[in-house]
């Protein structure tokens, strides 16, 4: 990401979020971000996994230049680039588990059996094999998350972005969660982006990004902070 | 996403909210049942209560009288007759002989003295007559009622009972007499009106019996009359002939070879015309052929009526009617088709966040306009099917009832028709219709930006 400014036009005028935010995370890499409400933590988020068009500014995940991608496209960037954890786990409550993570699967055009037996796999992947018939109410927090970890990788993903995947869960089931997600980057060589609130996680990772007044701090890792390549 | 995989989600959103669903579901088929109940009704009255008509029966019926026409009144519809002139076999055959007639009955109508039944007599009116072949009254045929119990001068109104659907009788109260019965007769309500009794009183006089007597002149001014005492079985309306009683050809024909026993100065003492027939009551074959035969009737030498004008008023207010029932189902669909918007418009304000998971796991906007125009169409579907069935139902029991009252009329029943076409018609417009009412519902979640999308 490289130079990207981002805003909202309001009722009293533009209201500027991201200003020049410029970093980036290797193949493979765990990153946090971090930073007070408002700061901008979910509206990067949201441009880097592809929910909001690039207004200014340069943002690329592996060969995927999101500034020129739009509509279908920037859909299905969305659905073979990235997964996304959300804090309230983002579950469609009509479908059991294995039929959340086949949902994914399906809009990626993939036949019925194939995508069941595949989702069996990833359920048990997370550890939870004999739940896959459950609905989301009938499963707790911790395992609800655990299940949207699964939908996130059904379609092999370069990037996970997983916005307070703790936010809702007790201080067990954060911490399985944390490992499942810690672990993607070296089962499933992907990416990952933790938004959290929680500095004991924040400090857990490799790559530490900061964002105050939409400027964005590297605070520890790896990556250059600026002008180096996407 | 496959049409398949929408469906599924789909079947399970509706039974999530299986409560909303329903009414939802229970508008469509409301307007689907109204719309098709009205066309069955509508469609039945006009394919065979019209045609029935047209080809023949009560409106397409032409009165004939003993009487030659009068030139001057001839185009309209209650022409003046001209002279008495008789009317007889010979005459019914070049009638029934003519192009368009389809059927030809023979009136008769007999002047008599009547008395009325005694268990309804008003109190304080003299006693009736009794004991048969007496003269009992001093009361001429043609004298005006004098009140209950009085004897009164008339005329009975004999028919070919057998045939009283294709004649101008109503029975409002009762029965009809049997076709050849001489012990039986119906009252009209002119009848009821001399008792002072409402409709609503029929019940009163029917089974009780009524004192006739027909007059014979025995020369002299010796008179004496042959007393009946039929059963009054009913209450109808006729325009058969002129009289307030109606009964058998054969109790007419009797009354009549009575009174012209008395040689033709006795009977026209009483009224009896020198005819075989006072009139006749002839069927065009079609409502359209009616002033044709008309035409053909005057040109044999008798004075006709029909209500041609008439005719040409009901088939306006028919129209009417059909207009009616049209805008009444449009009505009906235009509340089932805000109906469905309402339901889905809610269903995409509760489910923002669900949309937005869709959207955020890769969904492209036509794949959520396709979750929601499929819930339209299972909508519209199952409530079209429901409504063609309740539709089928209700036109089943409005056409059992009319049947009833057909039956009751001595009218043959109307076989409902059931039309596949519009079966299936009620159930794809249906469904056309809820894609049609969901499709704005659709593109509005199909544009949900993700991320407003996901924040609910």
């Amino acid at each position: 990401m490289r130079g990207l400014t981002h805003g909202y036009r309001t009722s009293r005028g533009w209201l500027g979020v991201l200003d020049d935010v410029t970093f980036v995370i290797p193949p493979g890499g765990f990153a946090t971000l971090t930073g007070p409400s408002g700061a901008g933590k979910t509206t990067l988020l949201s441009v880097l996994g592809g929910l909001e068009r690039v207004q200014t500014g340069e943002v690329s995940v592996g060969e995927h230049d999101l500034a020129h991608l739009g509509g279908d496209a920037l859909a299905a960037f969305r659905r073979q680039v990235v997964g996304f954890v959300f804090q309230d786990f983002g579950l469609l409550e009509v479908l059991t588990a294995r039929e959340n993570v086949e949902v994914a699967r399906a809009l990626a055009g993939v036949p019925a059996r194939q995508r069941r037996q595949e989702a069996g796999e990833l359920l048990a992947a997370v550890g939870l094999s004999g739940r896959e018939t459950h609905r989301p109410g009938q499963l707790s927090g911790g395992e609800r998350q655990r299940v949207a970890i699964a939908r996130a990788l059904a379609n092999g993903p370069q990037l996970v972005l997983a916005d307070e995947p703790t936010g809702n869960l007790d201080g067990r089931s954060s911490q399985m969660v944390l490992e499942l997600l810690e672990s993607l980057p070296k089962l499933a060589g992907v990416s990952v982006v933790v938004v959290t609130h929680n500095p004991a996680v924040a400090e857990r990772a490799p790559i530490r990004l900061r964002i105050a007044d939409g400027h964005l701090a590297i605070a520890a890792g790896t990556p250059s902070s600026r002008g180096g390549p996407p | 996403m496959r049409w398949r995989d929408a469906l599924g989600l789909v079947t399970r959103e509706l039974r999530r909210r299986a409560g909303r669903s329903a009414l939802t579901v229970a508008a469509v088929a409301l307007a689907a049942t109204l719309l098709t109940a009205l066309v069955t009704i509508a469609s039945t009255a006009q394919d065979r209560v019209l045609s029935e008509v047209t080809t023949g029966g009560p409106l397409a019926g032409i009165k004939v009288v003993a009487a030659a026409p009068d030139p001057s009144q001839i185009g309209r519809d209650d022409a003046t007759p001209g002279p008495p002139k008789p009317l007889d076999d010979g005459a019914v055959a070049r009638i029934r002989a003519l192009k368009d007639v389809a059927a030809v009955y023979p009136i008769v109508s007999v002047p008599v003295i009547v008395v009325t039944p005694p268990r309804i007599a008003v109190a304080g009116a003299p006693t009736p007559p009794t004991g048969a072949d007496e003269p009992s009254t001093t009361a001429a045929p043609g004298t005006p009622g004098v009140g209950p119990n009085e004897p009164f001068g008339d005329s009975i109104v004999g028919v070919p009972l057998a045939r009283s659907g294709q004649l101008p009788v109503t029975i409002l109260v009762g029965r009809l007499p049997s076709p050849t019965s001489q012990s039986e007769v119906v009252i009209t309500t002119e009848f009821l009106n001399r008792l002072h009794l409402s409709i609503s009183e029929a019940g009163a006089v029917i089974g009780s019996q009524v004192e006739i007597g027909f007059p014979r002149a025995f020369g002299r001014g010796f008179n004496r009359a042959r007393w009946m005492h039929p059963v009054i079985v009913g209450v109808a309306d006729q325009d058969a002939g002129s009289g307030e009683l109606l009964g058998s050809m054969e109790l007419a024909v009797l009354g009549r070879d009575w009174i012209a026993a008395g040689g033709p100065a006795g009977a026209a003492q009483f009224g009896l015309q020198p005819t075989t027939y006072t009139g006749l009551y002839v069927i065009a074959d079609r409502l359209d052929r009616v002033s044709t035969v008309r035409t053909a009737i005057t040109a044999v030498g008798y004075s006709t009526s029909a209500p041609e004008n008439l005719i040409a008023s009901v088939r306006r207010y028919l129209r009417v009617v059909e207009i009616v029932l049209a805008g009444v189902g449009a009505i009906a669909l235009v509340v089932a088709a805000l109906g469905i918007a309402n339901a889905l418009f809610a269903a995409v304000r509760e489910r923002r966040r669900e949309i937005g998971v869709l959207k955020v796991i890769g969904a492209r906007d036509r794949d959520v306009r396709r979750v929601f125009v499929l819930e339209a169409l299972v909508i519209g579907t199952c409530g079209g099917v429901i409504g063609a069935a309740a539709g089928t139902l209700t036109a089943a029991t409005v056409g059992a009832a009319v049947n009833r009252y057909l039956t009751t009329q001595g009218i043959a029943g109307i076989r409902l028709v059931v039309s596949l076409p519009l079966l299936a018609l009620a159930v794809i417009g249906s469904a056309a219709l809820a894609v049609v009412a969901g499709l704005a519902p659709a593109l509005r979640a199909a544009r949900l930006p993700p991320r407003e999308a996901i924040a609910g």
